[in-house]
């Protein structure tokens, strides 16, 4: 079958597939024309909710009442807890549109009609619903303000006050919270960055601003966080910016830095006074609250990321300098480099590529330990993807890589540059004598090990390291050992995220594949294993190289079942 | 920017009239493009039911966000980043993607569209899927399937012919299965 011909059967069934819904859209639609609040599938509730403080409620209205607000046109206050609520007021303060940006934000509205009431009344009710709904507690109590009018003294003025009741709200329930405020402007640029973060604009605002004085986080590491754990964060990296901070958020939750500390120095082995230099913050790792603690001593610089929770270590790295233990400084060489634009020339001419045949290029300097190690330039042409490591002082090749980008054909004359021209074969410890290390030093029984994969790396065709990769006890290690000495150079763990279950050894997956490829133990080089999970289904991935073949397996890791199989040359 | 295609004037159109508050241009644009959105929020959820509800929350919210859509000859882009939205909050609020049995197909499916539908869910990975759907349904270019799930241009190409070739021979296993 050609591409085309189950391109269009693909379309064909999807547009048998397609439910038609237009009648049920269009009935929606027509109320949310009226501009009520929408409940999508869910009946709307009769009663009205009463907002529990009811007290509170008439002094804030009387606040924001004072406001002396002469607006023509009307202002958006933005409330984020996690749920997201905006409510549109019109120049006399009444409510003309009450909206939940979020599903919570949704359901957090669910059964209120808000439409006409006093702004002040609204954000009672609406802090009131988040109370009542779990959503606003004693350790998750940071509220964000985002106020947008074409008139900035307004918006300002709509943001002191709004926060200003919320604060007094949060008193009223004692609560020891924060409510963060700002002023937004509603432009598109704020509108799209809200919509791939899938975020409020307000809420997309003040991660843009944290972004913006601390490059090391990212905005789709905080979006999905609440704005009390954004909070936290801001607070634990002291960063100001032009949002205003009204109170601290609690981070009662958490173990708090002192413990995340101890929990490291005590898995690290290492004494409080041998620390030189210490950094520690919060920071959220696929959705999950960590503290980042590094520091260094004479001998190595270490990265714990430690659940703020639980205090469960999720994931460390240790590395040593490359001096230790001697005391030479590392002084980076100021001058000598050839430069990015030699070393693209060097990368095209490797490759046989003019520059005009490019459809990209991107050259960067690649550091290791802090120190420049080489350039790294990236292209692809004519349907080929090529990746070249470059040296920095005399612009030779250091590697080389090249793939097909599904077009192209990659060219056969890409022959390693770093293979080994003669390596010793004496002096080495051996691959068993390095994985023998590397579990001595993780405290693992050879037993508990799930898969392992142990290569030698070479270095300008000198053996450089050993990396030997295993995992055992549903964690992940990485390590890098002297091929001489045996000695740790640097060792990473991480939670491995395949399920624990009842799985074929990888000697079993190996066999199965070879037996497959027809090939014996001692005909393969390059061996590697990996146990992954896709879609649920857990299986080793193994590749290895024999003659002029390049092979990979996937292999069910219950089943044993050969789930794909690709062999290239 | 490339030449406006004529659909994508067209689309331009539907929703500039939506942002006005045109009812009819609402039922033209689902009508042009909900298939699309359906194969990508099924690609998404894996669940026709969850699927079913993102296609509704999706014109919904283009409704909504119709007057702040520039036009620029893109509006498939636009429209399915909505869907990608609105399916990513439903998923949020499950927590993860409903198990694969649940699969309750219209009527107006056939054998054979079953077949090319269930392969396309059950063997083919979660990005696999997507940019699938994304082309061969959706007529997105490679490039903007690219920047809409935030890949390089050259994941895209290599993703897309991989599951090809992939859906190749799932479907020749199951018509020789006998399914």
């Amino acid at each position: 079958m050609e591409h085309e011909e189950l391109e269009r059967r693909i379309a064909q069934a999807a547009g048998h597939a397609v439910p038609d819904i237009l009648d049920k859209i269009l009935s929606a639609y027509d109320e949310q024309q009226k501009g009520e609040i929408i409940v999508m599938e869910r009946p709307k509730r009769k009663k009205i909710w009463i907002a529990p403080l009811a007290a509170m409620a008439a002094v804030l209205a009387l606040c924001v009442g004072l406001l002396g607000y002469n607006g023509q046109g009307r202002s958006v206050v933005m409330l984020d807890v996690n749920p997201s609520v905006a409510l549109t007021v019109n120049s006399r303060e009444r409510v003309t549109e009450a909206r939940g940006l979020n599903q919570e934000g949704i359901a957090v509205l669910e059964g209120m009609d808000l439409k006409g009431t006093e702004l002040g009344v609204a954000v009672n009710a609406v802090i009131g619903s988040m109370l009542q709904k779990g959503y606003v507690s004693e350790l998750q109590n940071a509220v964000l303000v985002s106020v947008t009018d074409k008139d900035a003294g307004k918006a300002a003025q709509l943001q002191t006050q709004v926060s200003e009741a919320i604060s007094g709200l949060f008193a009223g329930a004692r609560l020891e919270g924060a409510v963060l405020s700002q002023s937004v402007a509603d432009t598109e640029e704020l509108e799209q960055l809200a919509r791939s973060l899938n975020v409020s604009p307000g809420k997309a605002a003040l991660i843009s601003d944290m972004v913006g004085q601390d490059i090391s986080l990212e905005p789709e590491a905080l979006a999905p966080l609440s704005i009390h754990e954004i909070a936290l964060i801001s607070q634990s990296r002291h960063l100001a910016g032009s949002v205003t901070q009204n109170g601290t958020a609690s981070d009662r939750a958490y173990i708090g830095q002192e413990r995340a500390k101890e929990i490291a120095l005590a898995h690290a082995g290492v004494a409080a006074g041998d620390v030189m230099s210490w950094e520690i913050d919060l920071d959220s790792d696929h959705g999950v609250m960590v503290y980042e603690v590094e520091f260094s001593t004479g001998i190595a610089e270490y990265e714990y990321d430690i659940n703020a929770r639980t205090g469960e270590i999720v994931e460390y790295k240790v590395d040593r300098h490359p001096n230790a233990p001697g005391t030479t400084p590392v002084t980076p060489p100021a001058a000598g480099y050839i430069g990015e634009d030699a070393a693209k020339a060097a990368a095209l001419a490797a490759a046989g590529v003019r520059e005009s045949e490019t459809d990209f290029c991107n050259v960067h300097m690649d550091y290791d330990d802090g120190r420049p190690e080489k350039y790294e330039v990236e292209f692809t042409a004519k349907g080929v993807r090529y990746k070249y490591d470059i040296d920095l002082t005399t612009g030779a090749v250091l590697s080389q890589k090249a793939e097909t980008t599904g077009g192209g054909t990659v060219p056969p004359t890409a022959p390693p540059v770093t293979a080994p021209v003669d390596p010793p074969a004496s002096g080495l410890i051996g691959e068993d004598a390095a994985k023998a290390a590397a579990l001595k030093d993780a405290g693992v029984q050879e037993s508990d090990v799930r898969w392992c994969t142990v290569q030698l790396d070479y270095d300008d065709g000198r053996p450089e390291k050993y990396e030997v990769d295993f995992e055992a006890g549903g964690m992940e290690y990485e390590y890098k050992i002297a091929p001489t000495t045996g000695a740790v150079l640097s060792k990473e763990m991480e939670q491995s995220d395949v399920p624990t279950g009842n799985y074929i050894t990888a000697d079993a997956a190996k066999e199965i594949a070879l037996a497959h490829a027809g090939l014996t133990a001692s005909q393969i080089r390059e061996y590697e294993v990996n146990l992954d999970t896709d879609d649920g289904i857990v299986k080793y991935v193994i590749e290895f190289e024999s003659g002029i073949y390049d092979y990979e397996y996937e292999i069910d890791a219950v089943t044993g079942a050969i789930l794909e199989y690709e062999i290239d040359d | 920017m490339t030449a406006l295609s004529p659909d994508g004037q067209e689309l331009d159109r539907y929703i500039t009239a939506l942002a006005a508050g045109d009812r009819e241009a609402l039922a033209a644009l689902y009508q042009r493009t909900s298939s699309a959105v359906y194969s990508f929020a099924l690609s998404l959820c894996r669940h026709t039911q969850d699927a079913e509800d993102v296609l509704q929350d999706t014109y919904l919210q283009a409704a909504l966000a119709a007057e702040r859509y520039v036009p620029q000859g893109r509006p498939m882009a636009w429209l399915l980043t909505i869907a990608r939205n609105a399916a990513l909050s439903r998923l949020r609020l499950r927590q993860r993607t409903a198990p694969l049995e649940e699969v309750d197909w219209e009527p107006t499916v056939t054998d054979e569209d079953r077949l090319v539908l269930e392969s396309l869910l059950a063997g083919l990975g979660e990005q696999e899927r997507q940019i699938v759907a994304l082309h061969a349904v959706a007529g997105l270019k490679h490039r903007e399937i690219g920047e809409l799930l935030g890949l390089p241009l050259a994941t895209v190409l290599s993703k897309y012919s991989r599951a090809l070739k992939k859906l190749r021979a799932y479907l020749r296993e199951e018509v020789a299965h006998g399914a």
